[in-house]
């Protein structure tokens, strides 16, 4: 039964991220109409009457939420294109346009990360790191042009310096602004929204600058897995029934810190997860996710460990599960 | 100058009065926003700025007029007034001197105080309504509206 797991570090997995719903509001366009009634006695005759209908039509709000679902991300010095991956959501009611722009020399950190050729693209193969498929942004080309409540994700993609110290910080900013405009929540541009009617801002201010940074480390995380078989007859058989409890060490070796690291391992064919079973360092851990730190997500049937950041010192954290034989 | 205003102003009521619903008692419906204007000493005023445009999350202030334009009394008057499925009623805004209120959550074909109302949970059984269920509001007169005597009906409401 081959069996592989797999630590990700400086990349916070899809299980892990954050996708906070937003509630997009009425679309741009709908009208909406009130007619109140009245219902009366008048001479002991019952009577109803209905009022003027009163009509509101909804404006364009221009709205967006720019998030970074890699805040932070594990690198080494001298390391060319590494990517941080931000998600692009229109809020607004209408269909918008946006254009992008990074920013790569932030106050605060401890580095400037360089640019490369092209310091943004789509992750147009929805794969969550950069790979030959995305296509590059260019900026008033292929802006990205998005329905109400649609989202796209963006890489920011720039070379680490070579000669960094341990633990150095370089930050990249993030930015999308509304095409048709952006300014106070409130302002308003009369007549510039879908089919013509007025846009205004709405609480983002139509435009977001959201960072995420680089962290220096020369760190290495090991992985020693091991299993064992108790079957159903108080022997070590591997038959169907049986239960193999696997216990992996992971360790951090080197110097820096392996930042939001998260163990996943997927669950083997022909066997079936033992529910509530995951245990970090001998404590329970619930199949629920963002409860503590562990998870199980059953499709695809994946355990899913958050150690957060690790550096030698931490020592050997040591992930249990059990699953059966079908 | 006076003659222009004085003009405007009877066209005005020419057009409210044409657009009403013929009968004994009249009825108007409007959707305002709630501003508040500051003075230069600070004083702030609030007002009512009527609008036929919203974006969601704006609050709009529904206000129904009544007056009874017959020569008699009117009994047992009550104005009902269907929540658009776009807006989201604001808990407590609902409000009429001299009324009582009720709300219905079956699109209008039983009233009740909030606490009375409840809705059927496919898990948790029945449940009380909360103001998100609330499909019509009623307010109901407590007493006889005389002839030519008037009042109004109001409640808020968020575009969702």
């Amino acid at each position: 039964m081959k069996h592989i797991s797999q630590i990700v570090f400086g990349a916070v997995i899809v299980a892990c991220w954050t996708s906070p719903s937003f509630a997009v509001g009425t679309p741009v366009g709908t009208s909406i109409d009130n007619v109140a009634q009245v219902t009366f006695d008048l001479g002991g005759t019952t009577l109803t009457q209905n009022s003027n209908p009163v009509s509101i039509t909804v404006e364009e709000i221009l709205d967006l939420n720019l998030l970074a679902q890699t805040p932070q991300r594990s690198v080494q010095a001298g390391d060319a294109d590494q990517w941080l991956l931000f998600t692009l959501t229109n809020t607004g009611n209408g269909t918008e346009t946006f254009q992008i722009s990074s920013n790569n020399v932030v106050a605060g950190d401890d580095f400037d990360p360089v640019a490369p050729a092209v310091t943004i693209y789509f992750d147009s193969d929805s794969s969550g790191d950069l790979s030959p498929a995305d296509i590059a942004y260019v900026p008033g080309s292929n802006d990205p042009n998005l329905a109400a409540d649609e989202s796209v994700d963006l890489l920011a993609v720039y070379d680490i310096p070579p000669g960094l110290p341990d633990g150095s910080r370089g930050v990249v900013e993030l930015s999308a602004v509304a095409a048709t405009g952006s300014g106070n929540p409130g302002d308003v541009f009369a007549g510039l929204g879908d089919g013509g009617i007025d846009a205004v801002v709405g609480a983002s201010g139509a435009a977001a600058t959201t960072p995420a940074e680089y962290v220096v480390g020369n760190v290495q995380l090991d992985l020693v897995k091991s299993a064992a078989v108790n079957d159903q007859f108080g022997g070590s058989q591997p038959v169907p029934g049986a239960t193999i409890v696997y216990t992996v060490t992971v360790t951090a070796t080197g110097t820096g810190t392996a930042v939001n690291s998260v163990f996943r391992d997927p669950i083997p064919a022909n066997t079936t997860y033992v529910a509530g079973s995951i245990l970090l360092n001998g404590a329970s851990l619930t199949d629920t996710p963002a409860d503590d730190a562990g998870e199980f997500t059953p499709s695809p049937a994946e355990v899913v460990v958050t150690l957060g950041n690790l550096t030698a010192a931490s020592g050997a954290q040591t992930v249990q599960f059990s699953v059966t034989i079908d | 100058m006076y003659r222009k205003i004085l003009f405007s102003i009877i066209t005005l009521f020419g057009a409210t009065a044409l657009s009403a619903q013929q009968g004994n008692l009249e009825l108007k419906t409007t959707a305002a926003k709630q501003e508040v204007v500051v003075d230069d000493e600070g004083n702030q005023t609030t007002r009512l700025i009527p609008v036929n445009t919203a974006v969601p999350g704006d609050e709009i202030v529904y206000t129904v007029t009544f007056s009874n334009i017959s020569t008699e009394s009117a009994e047992n008057v009550r104005v009902t007034n269907p929540i658009p499925s776009q807006m989201a009623f604001i808990p407590g805004t609902a409000f009429g001197p001299g009324t009582d209120v009720s709300y219905s959550v079956d699109g209008g074909e039983t009233f009740g105080a909030p606490e009375e109302l409840t809705i059927a949970d496919p898990e948790a059984g029945t449940r009380i309504a909360t103001a998100e269920d609330y499909t019509h509001i009623r307010w109901t007169l407590k007493t006889p509206l005389d002839a030519g005597a008037q009042g109004f009906a109001r409640y808020r409401a968020r575009l969702r």
